[in-house]
């Protein structure tokens, strides 16, 4: 993008420098550090340097019994932590054989759509924050407080729970909580709205996100972009809807799904893949949260009107004091506000995994960061960087 | 396809690929490592099997050998498939798959950084997670945890890691036993 | 408390040295550089935001740490990271203090036994004033941990060898 004759480019003579962006910048969601070599603004390329927050929990997880890795995944994403807690049970339960009871996935569900909410919350707050726009996010942090005081109640932590267990989940809900979600519901119903009043219709953050770091649907699936990523570019895969677990199957909700450039779209101006087509998809799977968690209030209604000794009424199955898993290895995946997390547990009939593999979204996306950001200018990286949503622990484990 | 369509066609074209019985979890099928990469593009690119997503890519340490596990997934045809490759320890070597997938890059490069998997023909095959003057394959069952790292010590004063733990122990079992034994060859009969 | 050493029969005189009045202006408006690493830079995040709003003590994140005073070391640091803290602390102009929060700053945290890559707290690279334990710690323990640090800066001196009589 250098204007300006031939005469003019001569005498200008510029050259390519070297910069580190990272690992402590105010626009990285982490320690992530790029090195950008770049011609003034415009990119030659910005290629991911990670490893900042390796702590090798995978390698932990080999020292630990299974119940006593839970904590660890709490860390691993530590924004969307039921969900991460969930995986885990996931994969160990389906290596183990243990089903848990309906009470148990109906609990699990109502705090993983909450946890989807804080989290989506939390995200778009930053890459408005990215753009210049701090109010935003001070309105969504003021929205994660109530879900912070929700899960205080249940289990009491503000971020790091360790609820969900292998065959259930800790603790029951207390008296009046299924109100309070119920009220909280019905609070957060038109707060998108009023969110996109605030910044979505902005012009100013539309021009800084569409036509952005575009990713084609094959160019996706080719770099493995899981979740809202590659629901931006227009690939409808959610592993709530297409491969159910837990109790997914009986509840109705939408998956919101790019669509730029079209226009009666959401996104008219921007193209399929964008920037702002990724951020959209995180709002709308905001209001599906919304409807989802009334959903499971009215189940959990229902199911508290069984009797206490009644199977499907226990929220944690009988799991045995020392729980020794046959051989043999699994994958399981589940839906996390960043893409898909799979664990691959290899067990060798002890008490202790053999191996624990944490596949995760946000390493995906910084893998294919150096192609999505060539030519494009410095604040348009830091817009990239923002609506593929990194948390860098995931990446780093 | 079910698991056992999907043996019998990648059986037709390489009769070594086997597909053990297993306790509990997942099935999967074990490729000779030289091959991993003509059997990935098989099943890539035929259009009844047609994995284009890789899910993962993990190496994993038994002690007596190195596995390499590829768990592949289909968008079209719904159906998944874990994938394994055997590796000596001395040299574990095979083929990257980065040109089939680009999501295998970094997950390549983890790989080696952590088990010390060498792939042939990978773009930029360096450490991913550990600073770049690490020494050791961390991922390995024999791996020593270093002392300190640049000056610095890894551990805080009167903190054991659970190896020199076991160590201390046995040794302060021997110890007493030697005494109670010397002990009781010296009680006057 | 200090401030008021002799009344006077003025309502907008005060009297008092010089050393208390630096004391109070520095402790009155810590600028804390926004480093947070991993969970307990969430629990930052939020302690600067409207709920518990450490605003109104007069403290306001900054970016760059040449404009800031504190360094609230948020997070599990590994080795490959610390040197980088390092760099932030040697950029940071007198005076600066830290403040270490949570358990991984402190010594390691959950992964003080079995990582092989994590530092076992801070004070191995930096030296820290106050230690603020928690996984991750509440807003409110933050906010108490930077009282902590107010009360020792109150009784630093910059003027005198020991700080004056009577002072508290």
């Amino acid at each position: 993008m250098t204007a300006g004759t031939r005469e003019e480019q001569r005498l200008a003579h510029t050259e390519e420098m070297v910069l580190s962006m990272g690992p402590h910048h105010p626009s990285t969601h982490g320690v992530l550090r790029l090195e950008v070599t770049s011609d003034g603004e415009v990119v030659a390329s910005a290629r991911p340097d990670v490893g900042y927050l390796h702590r090798g929990i995978e390698k932990i997880g080999e020292f630990l019994d299974y119940r006593q890795f839970m904590p660890y995944t709490d860390r691993v994403d530590y924004l969307c932590a039921m969900n991460s807690n969930h995986a885990y049970a996931l994969a160990v339960e389906k290596l183990a054989g243990i089903k848990p009871p309906l009470r148990a996935e109906l609990l699990r569900v109502l705090v993983d759509e909450l946890n989807r909410i804080s989290s989506h919350l939390i995200c778009i707050g930053a890459l408005a924050m990215d753009m210049g726009a701090y109010t935003p996010f001070l309105h969504g942090i003021c929205h994660r407080e109530l879900v912070n005081d929700l899960f205080e109640e249940v289990c009491g932590a503000r971020l790091t729970y360790n609820y969900v267990t292998i065959g259930g989940v800790a603790y029951d809900i207390p008296q009046g909580f299924i109100a309070k979600c119920d009220e909280f519901a019905v609070y957060m119903q038109p707060k998108m709205s009023e969110f996109n009043q605030l910044i979505t219709a902005n012009s100013i953050f539309e021009q800084r996100l569409c036509h952005v770091g575009v990713i084609s649907p094959e160019q996706a699936i080719n770099w493995g972009l899981v979740g809202p990523n590659l629901r931006g570019s227009g690939v409808c895969w959610d592993i709530r809807k297409h491969e159910p677990y837990s109790v997914y199957d009986k509840l109705q909700f939408e998956v919101p799904v790019g669509d730029g450039g079209d226009p009666k779209g959401s996104n008219p101006r921007g193209v399929l893949g964008d920037s702002y087509d990724r951020y959209l998809v995180r709002v709308k799977e905001i209001n599906e949260s919304v409807k989802i968690v009334k959903q499971v209030c009215a189940l959990l209604r229902e199911n508290d009107k069984l009797p206490a000794d009644s199977p499907d009424r226990q929220y944690q199955a009988k799991v045995p004091a020392r729980l020794k898993v046959k051989r043999g290895e699994v994958y399981c995946r589940c839906e996390n506000p960043r893409g898909e997390t799979g664990y691959y547990i290899v067990s060798d009939g002890t008490e202790k995994p053999l191996r624990i593999k944490i596949r995760t979204g946000s390493f995906s996306a910084v893998n294919c960061f150096e192609d999505v950001t060539r030519g494009l200018l410095i604040g348009d990286v830091v817009a990239v960087i923002g609506s593929f949503d990194i948390v860098l622990p995931e990446v780093d484990r | 396809m079910d698991f056992e369509a999907i043996v019998s066609k990648l059986k037709e074209r390489w009769p070594e690929v086997e597909a053990p019985a297993v306790e509990a979890g997942d099935r999967f099928v074990i490729v000779p490592a030289e091959k991993t990469l003509e059997i990935l593009r098989f099943l890539k690119e035929d259009p009844e099997l047609c994995f284009d997503n890789l899910m993962a890519l993990a190496g994993a340490d038994t002690g007596r050998e190195l596995w390499l596990v590829y768990a592949l997934h289909s968008f079209k045809q719904r159906h998944k498939l874990l994938v394994k490759a055997v590796l000596p320890r001395e040299k574990p070597e095979v083929e990257s798959v980065a040109k089939l997938w680009g999501a295998a890059n970094f997950h390549e490069r983890e790989a080696y950084d952590l088990y010390g998997i060498v792939f042939r023909n990978h773009p930029d095959l360096r450490r991913l997670l550990n600073p770049p003057d690490w020494a050791g394959w961390p991922g390995r069952k024999d791996y020593e945890y270093p002392k300190e790292y640049r000056g610095v010590p890894l551990l805080r004063d009167g903190q054991f890691f659970s190896d020199d733990i076991k160590k201390a122990n046995a040794e302060r079992e021997a110890r007493d036993k030697a005494l109670l034994s010397s002990a009781i060859a010296q009680r006057p009969q | 408390m200090g401030v008021l050493r002799h009344s006077v029969d003025f309502e907008n005189v005060v009297f008092t040295n010089v050393d208390t009045l630096l004391n109070l202006s520095k402790e009155n408006s810590l600028w804390y550089l926004l480093f947070a690493t991993a969970c307990c830079g969430i629990e930052l995040m939020q302690t600067g935001a409207s709920r518990f709003d450490v605003d109104r003590f007069g403290m306001i994140p900054r970016s760059t740490p040449r404009q800031a005073d504190l360094l609230i070391v948020a997070g599990t640091i590994t080795h490959k990271m610390a040197s980088r803290v390092k760099r932030l602390y040697e950029q940071m102009p007198e005076p600066k203090w830290v403040l270490s929060m949570g358990s991984c700053a402190n010594a390691g945290g959950p992964f003080c036994k079995y990582s092989y890559s994590v530092v076992r707290g801070i004070d191995k690279y930096i030296p820290v004033d106050v230690y603020v334990p928690g996984c991750p710690p509440r807003p409110e323990a933050l906010i108490e941990g930077v009282f902590k640090l107010r009360e020792k800066i109150h009784k630093e001196s910059v003027l005198r060898k020991e700080p004056p009589a009577g002072d508290k």
